[in-house]
């Protein structure tokens, strides 16, 4: 009889994970349960399709045939318990389910709205695609939104109802974007292009509540005293592991499901990855939660192996991550922080970022920036080893600071120049990177030659 | 929309830039949000290319540079087309590899 693994969630950790089974075990009976009527879609795509930049049908990333001929049984039914000691999952229609193995990437979803007239129609969110579909459909009639948050979604969301044409309001809790993540000067290149566009920046402002009609919104009162009449009240300030599940059926919980570095959770046979799970992290020696694209793709195929028999510990790789910030290209690697926070807000993190990112205190770190009208490199660097870059703009460097990050290289050599900055960094960083490769290449050839 | 794109490259392809090179992706930042294979005219499926970090070998490409052009992500780029990597048909997801 062949193993039977369920996979709960139909995002970037399921189905790689489904995916890296199938790879290793040709007979393995797999089942993902989705509680979502769509085949596995592009979370982060369905910024581009409220820009209106794709259709919907675009953002949908597999056919039915690329679950017919892996052999990938897709339910689409909400499991409602877990039964770790039957080896059992319950789904909605009281059907019970056996499991040889089982992976719980149940992703994340935003935190609701913190202000009293969260429940009134209009109030919306970017977390699905039928969300995006729901937005997408009111923009026709919306001609005023606010939107507050302060990451990536936040943004989306803004942009996204500003190419639908609604008069956009974008509030921020502090005085500048992102300020979590972003220097001061990167900030300001995002704000100015927003304030080209004709989106309205509302700095130090919050939503103090949202008063409707018959049900409806209809204005935002903010913490300036201002009555903002708007149609929609867009909300991105963070996104929270789905762990209910996990913690209902007596799972380790921490703000995840806490994971060793197989990927196991506290149950036996029972495994986590993507957002919902808190893994261990060796860059800050302590369990963290991403909600990252490249990171539920690479611990999604880490459990799935394991799942599979493996047994390969799982070493999560440096925090990476890509996004358009109003048309410019931005990487985050690393520990990015511009800044160290201690506000517990700011460190709940938003789709697409990483706890990583603002791990540590930045005291003792060196940072090294160069900004040029809308082009920005900053290197984040802590006892003369790389640990962290961000890039506005200019995306040439992206890979090779990664790798130099991953691979916690010695920048000594190039140090004195970065810091006395008499010559461009771009090519200081490019020739010092093409010299470690060459290096780093022929040290493993030599060492292959040996064995 | 896309049908009427496809039929004008097919009757005059425009002309590229790119001859001798080939379409790569760096698969990390590849989220399969699918804006290169909508912006695609010939309606190569480059998204199975991106996410894997293909070279895009597909026989349709005609090197127009859409698809790179598009990507939100900066996940495409133009490479000199390696010796080996012969124009060929979209290979089935079991027979992918990298030709390089």
């Amino acid at each position: 009889m062949p193993a039977h693994f369920i996979i709960i969630g139909n995002g970037a950790a399921g189905l790689s994970a489904a995916e890296e089974i199938r790879r290793r075990d040709d007979r393995a009976r797999i089942t993902i349960l989705s509680d979502e009527p769509h085949l596995f879609y592009s979370r982060p795509g369905l910024a581009y399709y409220l820009s209106g930049e794709i259709p919907a049908d675009r953002v949908i990333a597999r056919t039915p045939r690329d679950y017919q001929t892996q052999n990938i049984h897709l339910i689409h039914r909400r499991c409602t318990d877990i039964l770790p000691d039957q080896h059992q999952v319950v789904l909605q229609d009281g059907r019970h389910l056996q499991y040889d193995a089982l992976l719980i990437a149940t992703g994340s979803r935003a935190v609701p709205a913190p202000f009293p007239g969260r429940d009134l129609d209009g109030i919306i969110y970017l977390d699905t695609l039928n969300q995006a579909k729901d937005i997408v459909r009111r923009t026709r009639r919306a001609r005023t939104a606010a939107v507050i948050g302060g990451g990536i979604t936040a943004l989306e969301l803004v942009e996204g109802l500003h190419a639908r044409h609604v008069h956009t309001h974008y509030l921020l809790r502090r005085d500048r974007y992102w300020a979590s993540l972003l220097s001061e000067e990167e900030s300001a290149i995002i704000e100015n292009r927003l304030t080209d566009m004709g989106i309205e920046l509302h700095k130090r402002t919050q939503i103090v509540r949202v008063e409707g009609r018959k049900g409806r919104v209809e204005q935002a009162i903010l913490s300036t005293g201002e009555r903002l009449p708007v149609d929609l009240v867009g909300v991105a300030i963070g996104v929270r592991p789905n762990i209910d599940l996990a913690r209902r059926a007596g799972l380790q919980c921490d703000r995840g499901i806490l994971v060793d570095t197989y990927l196991r959770t506290s149950a036996a046979d029972i495994y986590a990855a993507g957002d919902v799970a808190q893994m261990w992290d060796r860059w800050s020696g302590e369990h963290r939660v991403d909600a990252l694209w490249p990171s539920a793709i690479a611990s999604g195929r880490a459990a799935g192996a394991n799942m599979a028999g493996a047994h390969q510990p799982y070493e999560k790789d440096v925090p990476f991550n890509v996004a358009r910030l109003c048309g410019i290209m931005m990487t985050a690697i690393g520990q990015a922080a511009a800044r160290h926070t201690d506000d517990e807000r700011l460190l709940e993190i938003s789709r697409g970022s990483s706890q990583v990112w603002t791990a540590f205190p930045l005291a003792k770190y060196l940072r090294i920036k160069r900004v040029q009208g809308s082009t920005s490199i900053r290197l984040v660097i802590r006892d003369r080893v790389l640990v962290g870059a961000l890039l506005l703009g200019y995306q040439a460097l992206a890979t090779p600071l990664r790798e130099l990050i991953a691979a916690g290289v010695d920048l000594s050599p190039i140090l004195p120049s970065l810091q006395r900055g008499d010559q461009p960094i771009e090519d200081l960083l490019l020739d010092f990177w093409r010299a470690w490769k060459r290096h780093t290449l022929t040290a493993s050839e030599e060492t292959h030659h040996d064995v | 929309m896309n049908i009427l794109r496809r039929l004008l490259s097919i009757l005059a392809p425009p002309e590229t830039p790119y001859a001798g090179m080939i379409v790569a992706a760096e698969a990390i930042r590849c989220v399969q949000c699918g804006i290169c294979g909508y912006s695609c005219p010939m309606n190569i499926d480059v998204r199975f290319y991106a996410r894997q970090g293909l070279l895009v070998t597909d026989t349709r490409c005609i090197l127009c540079g859409n698809c790179v052009e598009k990507c939100p992500r900066g996940t495409l780029f133009f490479i000199p087309r390696p010796e080996g990597a012969a124009a060929r048909p979209m290979p089935s997801p079991d027979r992918a590899v990298l030709y390089l």
